[in-house]
């Protein structure tokens, strides 16, 4: 990893650590009879299944979009793709779905990195 | 970006020099509605997230979309229906929309959190995302905006707005975060790849509730429309067709109108699985439908004289004071639309006006009555609107240094006033379901087998059959308008009239042939107790009469047949048949 995409990498994560902490502190607020570790895993599900993954795709738009902008359209696509995905595999495979949902979303994490370095960085 | 500079729009957009003071100013206002917000929706869980029982689950379609939810976590098919929502029928193609249910059920694995808890988990959650998302992009236009948007959206929390949230229009609230995600898509349409976001968000949306990804779109073609006109770009296109080539390469508008159609074929994608059964839908129905009303009744009041269409609650004077601002929004709305050149608040002026307008007009058909439900939020760009244009006014006869303090002002009376009139009341916690109920439901889930039947002595004690369903078996319950009629007359009788799954899509493609389900089939069968595995009852009543009369059938069913209690609480008994099929108790009049 080049020191630009680190630099870039670590931008990006800490704009998605801070919706985090926000996410976190309005669930802790609202769900004030929860104990800490079930709103740290509702969190997490919301980020690792559909949030990072919508936005890990955005990346493709790093230089077109703003990031907060990013952010918006990454959680449509999060929210918007990664079940529809499970879907079509389902209607294909005939797997239930649960089996391999954070697989799916772990592969678009991954998928989205990569084109950001490939497609974007390396054009730099 | 694809838009114009703030100053070009004669909107009054940029932030003064005084950057600093005014975000920390925004960002207080922004604290002081997040604490109202909080406070607000505190009446629809009670601090918990994690229910023993379905929790403030006001209406069947709550339990439904819980049954689709479970449906997704337990079965490898999602295309066909399963056997507890066909009653037995096979290869029925399941035509309700999954992307709700889908994200519902993974944040339930993920968590070991029930489905149920997650239902109204996700309807708060992305209505807050979705005022979020506007507010974001009300921000591009003006802070001050954005800010004084931002009261209306609490009224969504607030009978009758709050069915939104209550009475299961989970799929409309999820449908609503792709809505708003494609404005953001709208603002950027002209540079690359964004068709492909917008296309996702269009099919993420249809596959959620497609009535009001239509409505957005009816939106996006007043924008198109305005952007065409106000540009003069169809005139000059008309008189010199030789430009078409520089307007695709040089003209924003153009290069996002050949951007959204670029998108179709992505959203298309999305719905290949609804193509081949596309025409069921033509024949399936819906309350409005059937009340038959003109939705201009949306501005009447609440009377069954004026108004047939009382079943969607929501009508304009429901929101009370905000109705004149919002009014003051629309005619402020038209006046930047048509004199002003501002791409980005023709956008959300755009959806904004079109979403009310579906709201009144039945543009597209038979659930715009439901849109009127999620106004609070839809529509916060015209109060947002209304209250900018007044602080203007008001701003131009005081001295500069006062325009924070006016503008904290106009917001925090919108807010107390919100408080004032449209705080949420607590309802009840556990209306249909309770933890007691819940638990014979699992029962079933784990105990009954797949091919056995079991029949709900469906008395009083529940409004919503559809909980039922969360048995995820295959059941059937009395028909209580007859089963009371039987207890009226004073027979204890093993015939009862029975009938099956109401929600489980009226019209239904098996074979490929599409066969309007008769309900006949299920429903109104006059059947004996003895034909049943098993028999769920209450064994409480807030009727003594009902009271009476279960606890004799059930104790005849035990005595007299052979049935055998296995599983009991303190208000759920459900007894086994181990003589399926043979003769049951004779009738006996009560004394």
């Amino acid at each position: 990893m080049n020191h630009e995409m680190r630099k870039i990498i670590i931008k990006e994560l800490k704009m998605i650590g801070i919706v985090f902490i926000l996410f976190y502190l309005m669930f802790q607020i609202h769900y004030y009879k929860e104990n800490l570790f079930t709103i740290l895993k509702i969190v997490l599900a919301h980020f690792y299944l559909f949030i990072i993954p919508g936005y890990s795709l955005c990346l493709i738009l790093y230089d077109k979009v703003e990031r907060l902008d990013r952010l918006v359209l990454g959680i449509g696509i999060g929210y918007g793709l990664q079940p529809f995905l499970l879907y079509a595999i389902n209607d294909i495979t005939r797997i239930n779905v649960m089996r391999y949902n954070i697989y799916v979303s772990g592969a678009l994490i991954i998928i989205g990195v990569l084109m950001f370095k490939y497609i974007i960085l390396d054009k730099k | 970006m694809g838009v114009e500079t703030v100053k070009e729009d004669g909107l009054e957009l940029k932030l003064n020099s005084n950057l600093f003071k005014k975000v920390r100013l925004e960002l207080v206002l922004i604290v002081i509605f997040a604490v109202i917000l909080l406070k607000f929706i505190s009446v629809f869980d009670g601090g918990l997230l994690a229910h023993p029982a379905p929790y403030n689950h006001l209406a069947g379609d709550m339990f439904n979309i819980d049954v689709y939810a479970d449906f997704v976590k337990y079965e490898n098919d999602l295309t066909t229906l399963p056997f507890y929502l066909t009653q037995g029928i096979k290869n029925v193609v399941n035509i309700f929309s999954m992307t709700g249910p889908i994200i519902t059920a993974q944040l339930s694995q993920f968590t070991g959190i029930e489905s149920y808890d997650f239902t109204m988990h996700i309807s708060l959650l992305f209505i807050i995302l979705s005022t979020a998302i506007i507010y974001i992009f009300l921000r591009k236009i003006d802070s001050k905006l954005a800010l004084l948007s931002l009261p209306l959206s609490l009224l969504v929390f607030k009978w009758p707005f709050q069915y939104a949230i209550t009475w299961g229009m989970h799929m409309s609230n999820v449908n609503m975060i792709f809505i708003v995600v494609s404005l953001s898509c709208l603002f950027y349409l002209d540079k690359k790849y964004i068709f492909i976001v917008l296309g996702i968000m269009n099919g993420a949306g249809f596959l959620s509730h497609a009535r009001e990804t239509l409505m957005f779109n009816t939106g996006v073609a007043l924008y198109f429309l305005v952007r065409l006109i106000k540009e003069k770009i169809l005139i000059n296109l008309v008189k010199n067709p030789a430009n078409s080539k520089n307007y695709l390469e040089e003209n924003t508008t153009v290069k996002s109108l050949k951007n959204y159609i670029y998108s179709i074929p992505v959203m298309l994608i999305f719905m290949y699985r609804y193509f081949p059964i596309l025409d069921s839908f033509l024949y399936r129905k819906s309350t409005t439908l059937l009340y038959g009303t003109n939705q201009l009744f949306a501005y009447l009041p609440q009377t069954k004289t004026v108004s047939p269409n009382i079943f969607h609650h929501v009508f304009f004077p429901n929101f009370l004071f905000y109705q004149y601002i919002l009014i003051i929004g629309i005619v402020a709305a038209l006046y930047f639309l048509i004199f002003k050149n501002n791409r980005t608040a023709d956008i959300i002026l755009s959806f904004s006006i079109m979403i009310l307008a579906n709201g009144f007009f039945s543009i597209l058909g038979n659930k715009t009555a439901q849109i009127r439900h999620l106004w609070p939020v839809l529509l916060i760009p015209l109060a947002g609107l209304s209250l900018y244009v007044l602080n203007s006014f008001i701003k131009r006869s005081i001295k500069e240094k006062y325009s924070g303090l006016l503008l904290t002002g106009l917001f925090l009376g919108a807010i107390i006033m919100t408080a004032v009139y449209f705080t949420p009341e607590p309802t009840s916690d556990y209306p249909f379901s309770d933890p007691y109920t819940w638990d014979a439901i699992k029962w079933i889930r784990s105990n009954v087998e797949n091919n056995a039947k079991t029949l709900i002595l469906y008395g009083d004690r529940h409004g919503q059959e559809t909980m039922f369903y969360l048995t995820l078996k295959n059941q059937f319950r009395t028909n209580r308008e007859k089963y009371f009629e039987q207890i009226s007359s004073k027979k204890v009788s093993s015939m009862v009239v029975t009938q099956g799954v109401i929600l489980g899509e009226f019209y239904v493609r098996v074979n490929n042939t599409i066969i309007e389900k008769d309900r006949t089939i299920f429903s109104n069968v006059r059947e004996s107790l003895c034909d049943y595995d098993y028999v769920y009852s209450d064994k409480y009543s807030q009727v003594q009469q009902v009271q009476t009369y279960t606890i004799k059938v059930l104790e005849k069913l035990i005595n007299e047949n052979k049935f055998v209690p296995v599983y009991q609480n303190d208000l759920v008994v459900i007894l086994k048949n181990n003589n399926v099929g043979g003769v049951c108790f004779k009738d006996e009049v009560l004394l």
